[in-house]
């Protein structure tokens, strides 16, 4: 079984930062993260390499700062990854994205199963793993939260609200993973070590035969950002200190009548 | 490497641990540095003042790149009531690079990315959970279902040890070996601060407060001016808090609207909130620093001294860092890592951590004990000070008879007299 997993490294939403002048993310600030549900999906890559056997690949596009979502994917327990970083993959819409990605999953192998995650929390549009799909022409499910295999089938639990949904797509497929029961595992101190030391194949654009500049990148996107803009701060609140019960509550009377709040 | 086995394994990429690391990697053994912290300092917390003499010594070159934020050149001791302050400001033209406040975030990362350069192994994001122990000597740590063994491990685990405490080598933290501080960073620009501060870029502030800072409690407060930020926060007595029975974090919420400090920090953004335990034990509560195959340092090992007006313990972080390498370095040569080897250790440290201690072995109990410095002694000098510059045409006395009027009935006299000579002799 061959499987390759698709992880994108996003900013860790803890730490984010908005530069409200520039209406753009301080992305310098934020420490970065592989994309939570790309580690959903990866941890159920390394499940069913160790039930039936079989190869995990991690393929990321991304700026050079991306090996460190690789090395963590290594660590965890992937046996090969693979780095597409090119200035001209940069600023690409999903179309763009799509298509760099299908070409670099082309360049790297032959796979049963292609697992992305359901979404990336910064970008949140759950479109490159279903583009890919059609790009590569093979079958697609999404939002998977559990995956057996049958035979040259596989069979995908999809997330639902009130029901248990289970469909059969045949191999090769490309599944998109949503947030799974148990947590992704944790790396052990070995494998940090051997992901520190790890010989990484970088793809350029270069590399990818029969690739079309034109459709990479910002030039290959059919999104325009025009405008992006912060939504307005909210004011702090008043604050009725340092006064009796009595006068406070008449202070906040006073207010709200005021305000024609009451 | 050989695959198995490292010469030492370091718990712990605080300053203790990357002095360590950075000490046995320069010396070309191989090092490995395990911490829990998603990256080293990612949790780590201080006051803010690092004294550099101990950096220089673990760096001598290097550390003039340290990510240090603002020299200390002006020193504040402030005595607070509730409404009032009275301070001692003092300016420093003749200090020269002698203490500088840091952020640990930034300094860990930096020391940790100093001894991983020199060729340390840094393995942050994982826990050490115990010791592998055979035939009485440690030989190596747990982590999850993994093992790793090393002819050495030093603990430099921080406050709260618990892997050296659940392998028995140190007794549990008991209440009194602990004190606990809170702080809080909040953001300004750089030229605020210097404003505010009457400073100029790259020299700051130091201020450290008693009394109403910290409600009562035996403590007090700290504020270190950052190249762009404000630390300031408090460091408390853990049976005097539990005594008082406040919530620490609403001492540290009333502490930020105090008239004397929320002029200092209007207007800025809380950027950073932590809370943490200070080894408080001093001398007396020192526990064997070394085993078979077993060194403590930093924290762990109790190393701080609190006076009162200065925390000191990155800077025996540090020293007792480079000590313990110096002692793996020896017991490497030797190939030898039992108790005879490894008790030179001990005489590392005598000279300057040990002595220290020693000296200040006191100074818990008087800060602890000495309860008029926490109300009285403030209120007095508030009063002593409005009374002394108060002139509303009634007749005026002398200033011996204005200290006579602030005192007499407040605290007597036989007890301030016994408070500062002890303060003198514990200090
Ligand atoms: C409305 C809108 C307009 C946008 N317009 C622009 C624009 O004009 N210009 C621009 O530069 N950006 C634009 N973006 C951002 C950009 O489209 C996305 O960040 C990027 O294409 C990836 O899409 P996503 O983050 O939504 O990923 P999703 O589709 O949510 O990701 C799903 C999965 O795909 C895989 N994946 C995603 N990206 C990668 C990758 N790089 N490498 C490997 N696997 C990956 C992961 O498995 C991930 O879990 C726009 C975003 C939105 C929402
Ligand atoms: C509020 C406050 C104010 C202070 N003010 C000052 C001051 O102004 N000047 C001064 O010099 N000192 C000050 N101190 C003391 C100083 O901060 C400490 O002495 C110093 O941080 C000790 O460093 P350390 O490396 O020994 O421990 P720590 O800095 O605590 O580092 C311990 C490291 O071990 C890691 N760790 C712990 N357990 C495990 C485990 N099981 N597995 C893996 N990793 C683990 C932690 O993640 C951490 O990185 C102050 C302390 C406080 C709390």
């Amino acid at each position: 079984m061959n499987i390759l997993v698709c992880v994108k490294q996003v900013p860790d939403p803890v730490e984010i930062k908005f530069n409200s002048e520039t209406a753009s993310l301080i992305r310098a600030c934020a420490a970065n993260i592989v994309n939570p549900f790309d580690k959903y999906a990866l941890e159920l890559a390394l499940q069913l390499k160790e039930k039936h056997g079989g190869e995990v690949t991690v393929l990321t596009m991304g700026p050079p700062q991306a090996v460190d979502a690789l090395k963590e994917c290594y660590a965890m327990g992937a046996d090969k990854i693979v780095l597409a970083s090119d200035s001209l993959f940069e600023g690409g819409d999903t179309l763009a994205t799509s298509y760099a990605l299908f070409c670099a999953i082309k360049k790297t192998g032959e796979f049963d199963l292609i697992l992305y995650g359901k979404q990336a929390i910064d970008g949140n549009t759950a479109q490159v793993g279903p583009q890919v799909a059609e790009r590569l022409g093979v079958a697609q499910a999404t939002c998977a939260t559990g995956i057996e295999l049958a035979d040259d089938k596989v069979l995908v639990a999809r997330e639902q609200d009130d029901c248990q949904e289970i469909i059969e797509v045949k191999m090769p497929a490309l599944v998109t993973v949503a947030k799974l029961a148990v947590e992704p595992r944790n790396p052990n101190i070995r494998r940090k070590i051997a992901a520190n030391k790890i010989e990484m194949p970088v793809i350029s654009a270069a590399d990818l035969e029969g690739i079309d500049a034109a459709r990479l990148g910002l030039t290959g996107s059919a999104v325009k950002v025009k405008k992006m803009f912060a939504p307005p701060v909210r004011g702090a609140g008043i604050k009725i200190e340092n006064e009796t019960a009595d006068n406070a509550v008449k202070a906040l009377v006073d207010y709200l009548s005021n305000a024609k709040a009451i | 490497m050989s695959e198995e086995k490292f010469q030492v394994i370091i718990i712990g990429a605080g300053v203790a641990g990357s002095a360590a690391a950075y000490t046995l990697a320069k010396a070309g053994r191989e090092v490995l540095v395990v911490d829990k912290g998603r990256a080293p300092g990612a949790k780590n917390m201080t006051g803010g003042r690092l004294y550099t003499y101990a950096l220089k010594e673990l760096m001598p070159e290097e550390w003039a790149e340290a990510p240090l934020e603002r020299e200390v050149t002006r020193e504040i001791m402030m005595m607070m009531t509730p409404a009032d302050s009275v301070a001692v400001d003092s300016t420093f033209g003749s200090v020269n690079q002698q203490s500088y406040t840091v952020l640990r975030a930034r300094l860990d990362a930096w020391l940790a990315e100093k001894a991983e350069e020199a060729g340390a192994m840094m393995v942050p994001g994982s826990t050490v959970d115990g010791l592998i122990i055979r035939d009485g000597k440690v030989a190596g740590i747990k982590t999850g279902d993994e093992e790793l063994e090393a002819d050495l491990v030093i603990s430099a685990e921080g406050a709260n040890a618990t892997v050296a405490e659940r392998a028995g080598l140190i007794r549990p933290v008991e209440l009194k070996d602990v004190a606990i501080g809170v702080k809080h960073v909040i953001k300004l620009s750089e030229e605020i601060i210097n404003e505010r501060f009457n400073t100029v870029s790259g020299k700051g502030a130091a201020v450290m407060c008693v009394g109403e800072c910290s409600k009562g409690v035996s403590g007090g407060a700290f504020l270190y001016t950052n190249k762009d930020s404000i630390s300031l926060g408090l460091v408390v007595d853990s049976q005097s808090w539990k005594n008082s029975r406040l919530p620490l974090a609403d001492i540290a919420e009333e502490l930020k609207r105090h008239p004397a400090l929320a002029r200092y920090i209007e207007g800025g953004d809380l950027v950073e909130y932590s809370a943490h335990l200070i080894p408080e034990g001093g001398f007396k509560s020192l526990p064997q620093l070394y085993a078979d195959g077993f060194l403590l340092a930093g924290d762990a090992a109790g190393f701080v001294v609190n006076r009162g007006f200065t925390v000191r313990g990155m800077d025996y972080a540090m020293l007792s860092g480079i000590a313990a390498a110096e002692t793996a370095n020896e017991a490497i040569e030797a190939g030898v890592y039992s108790r005879s080897i490894l008790k030179s250790y001990e005489s590392r440290l005598q000279q300057r951590v040990l002595k220290d201690l020693a000296l200040f072995r006191n100074s818990h109990d008087y800060i602890t004990r000495t309860r008029h410095v926490y109300k009285t002694y403030p209120r007095l000098a508030a009063d002593l000070m409005r009374n002394i510059y108060n002139v509303d045409g009634s007749p005026a006395k002398l200033v011996s008879g204005l200290v006579k009027k602030t005192i007499s009935g407040r605290v007597p006299y036989f007890d301030v007299l016994k408070d500062m000579f002890k303060g003198g002799r514990s200090l």
